[in-house]
């Protein structure tokens, strides 16, 4: 019975400092209470068609030519609606990502270690909340990085405009210096007040659901179609505003843009495209 | 690590059966290996020494500063790592404007002789170089006030086209490549930044940590004005003295405390040139704010003409003779240079105006713009 005891107490003490020494690595929950994943697809359009960068001319509801050389945006602050009425908040820190048009594998949006569960809807932050974009350095990683984006393509412009929402730039023979660019931004400001931006897009699952099981990811293929950035609430034309990147000049484009994005189907596992 | 343990209690077990002693040899060895194992990499290497903490001593006679230092706390390695960042030309996309080339020790790092500075391909940036001293006191940077937080700082002159035409990005993956053997002095980063971070990641968070850890200790706070605000009345000679008195009255509204400003953003009446220059309006876009800049420090003002945010004046007494003479009226001018009767500028006699000057002659800081500490370990190129 001695010898026993011992050998708990070994036993339990080895465990002990193995859990102390690997605490780095992050495994706060074996998925003991049911987990998966949930992906988004975050396909870019233009009306009907899957948006080509550069070298296809669309044409908008003003009747003006363009092509687009480049798009980003970020998503944030995801929740997500369970059907039974409750809610599960992605990890704030886990709930950050930046859609880039030039690179595919940024469409993906894996929401990981969300609860087992059938979920009814979705919500998230077209942008960057006020309360990251004022934070230190620490709060700033991965897409958040002041630093992140394509060179000379950087969303971070300073403290008191914050990082860009959304980003299209394009050519166009309506606007007079052959370019358009919109740099839709704008969180209220840290130092000075600024218009407000900030767009939350809610997606019911309108006729469907997303049943995430340990082993089955769905993955809800969203259109996300950049011609409403032209057309919403206030019609924009080219030729009227071929350049906006203050919070004040891009409100109407800010609002507009809440309605490009669409549920297309939800796949019961995620898989290739 | 959960699958290891219960092959060990296996094992354990398996033995416990047999030989009851051997149980307790077994666990106390395996115990012994996993502590070495665990603690290892801190103790054992040698290479992996924890970055040395450095005291950071605030002047008896300054505020609190800003700039949290629990959040980046010094280290020698850190300072170390952040003056060679400082100097390198690796910042620049020519690999050869540095943060001191146009922030100069001799002239309180800022660009003597220069109103403008030239940035990569020589091209001229808009604004006169500010001083870069007593940063951990500025609740906002630049003339304009566009960054809030010294670590944000480095993004712009690294970003900005005309000053060192690069990205942050790209900075990143050149001091990954380091050493390059070709440079004049071959600079191992991933060893520096492994010896102040511990481990040789390189990274927005920790380049900007370890610039902001130099610029910390660069303080200024050793002038003969110094000496007299701590006691020593005899500092200052009478002709100074007269000048402090006068300073006080007629420009410490802004030029405020022991810093020499209240960091606020006024118009001082410059006329206007070709080109103009909307300052804070920039940040702000509020019509209230058209040409303001921010009020800057005048400690070192001796060492850092030319003067104003477009370098405009070349000495004091022009300065002087702008505030009593020169000022231009418009919507945004500060009230401070609008006297009773409508007219602009201060009153000030000649004499007054030597007075003065004699007095902010009297915050000139030898030991900082000479102290080694902060100066170009070998690596930088001043022009």
């Amino acid at each position: 019975m001695k010898v026993r005891f011992s050998f708990i107490y070994i036993f339990l003490f080895t465990t002990l400092i193995f859990s102390s020494c690997g605490s780095d690595d992050a495994e706060p929950e074996l998925n003991l209470n049911g987990r998966g994943d949930l992906v988004f697809y975050f396909d870019n359009t233009v009306g009907n068609e899957l948006l080509a960068l550069n070298n296809t001319t669309y044409k908008n509801s003003s009747g003006e030519s363009f092509r687009v050389t480049g798009l980003s945006y970020y998503v944030s602050n995801f929740k997500l609606q369970r059907k039974d009425g409750g809610e599960y908040v992605i990890p704030q820190d886990s709930s950050y990502f930046l859609i880039n048009a030039a690179d595919k594998n940024s469409y993906e949006v894996r929401l990981e270690n969300v609860p087992v569960g059938d979920y009814s809807g979705v919500s998230f932050v077209l942008g960057v909340d006020s309360a990251r974009t004022v934070s230190s350095l620490e709060k700033r990683k991965g897409v958040l990085d002041i630093a992140a984006g394509q060179p000379g393509a950087s969303m971070y412009s300073d403290a008191n405009d914050g990082y860009t929402f959304l980003k299209l730039e394009g050519t166009s023979v309506s606007a007079a210096s052959g370019k358009f660019e919109y740099q839709i931004k704008g969180f209220g400001g840290a130092t000075a007040r600024t218009v407000n931006n900030i767009k939350t897009i809610n997606i019911p699952f309108t006729g469907t659901i997303a049943s995430v099981t340990t082993t089955k990811s769905p993955e809800a293929h969203l259109l996300i179609n950049i011609l409403k950035i032209f057309d919403g609430s206030t019609r924009i034309s080219i030729a009227g505003l071929p350049q906006a990147i203050t919070p004040e000049l891009t409100a109407p484009l800010a609002s507009n843009y809440t309605t490009m994005f669409t549920l297309d189907h939800i796949h019961p596992t995620s898989s290739a495209h | 690590m959960l699958k290891t343990v219960k092959s060990i209690r296996d094992i354990i077990q398996q033995k416990f059966l047999v030989v009851p002693v051997l149980v307790l040899l077994t666990g106390a060895m395996w115990l012994m290996i996993m502590v070495g194992a665990c603690t290892s990499e801190e103790t054992v290497d040698p290479e992996n020494k924890t970055p040395t903490p450095l005291a950071w001593r605030k002047p008896a006679n300054f505020p609190d500063p800003v700039y949290d230092l629990n959040k980046n706390p010094l280290t020698v390695e850190g300072v170390e790592l952040g003056k060679f960042l400082f100097y390198d030309g690796l910042l620049s996309r020519t690999n050869v404007i540095g943060c001191g080339t146009c922030h100069q020790q001799q002239s309180a790092f800022t660009h003597h002789g220069h109103e403008l500075s030239h940035g990569v391909d020589d091209q001229l940036g808009k604004r006169n170089t500010p001083s870069i001293q007593n940063m951990a006191w500025n609740p906002l940077f630049f003339w304009d006030g566009g960054v809030r937080d010294m670590d944000f700082v480095p993004f712009n002159p690294i970003e900005n086209p005309v000053e060192m035409g690069e990205t942050v990005n790209h900075v990143l993956e050149k001091l990954r490549l380091t050493p390059d053997k070709s440079a004049k002095i071959p600079v191992d980063y991933p060893k520096m930044f492994k010896a102040a971070f511990g481990t040789p990641e390189i990274t927005t968070e920790r380049m900007m940590k370890a610039i902001s850890q130099f610029m910390t200790t660069m303080v200024s706070a050793e002038s003969r004005y110094d000496k007299f605000a701590i006691g020593d009345v005899t500092a200052l000679s009478a002709q100074e003295k007269e000048g402090l008195i006068l300073f006080r009255k007629n420009c410490s509204s802004c030029h405020e405390g022991e810093l020499f400003t209240n960091y606020s953003f006024r118009n001082n009446g410059l006329a206007p040139l070709k080109y103009e220059d909307l300052g804070r309006f920039d940040v702000t876009r509020r019509e209230s704010d058209r040409n303001l800049f921010k009020v800057p420090s005048l400690r070192n003002v001796s060492f850092t003409a030319p003067y104003m945010h477009d370098g405009r004046y070349k000495t004091l007494g022009e300065v002087l003779e702008h505030y009593t003479d020169k000022v231009v009226s418009s919507p945004t001018l500060d009230p401070a240079f609008i006297q009773s009767g409508g007219k602009t500028g201060l009153n000030l006699t000649d004499d007054e105006k030597e007075s003065i000057i004699a007095f902010l002659r009297t915050l000139s800081d030898d030991n900082f713009i000479k102290n080694n500490a902060f100066s170009d370990p070998g690596i930088g190129n001043a022009f």
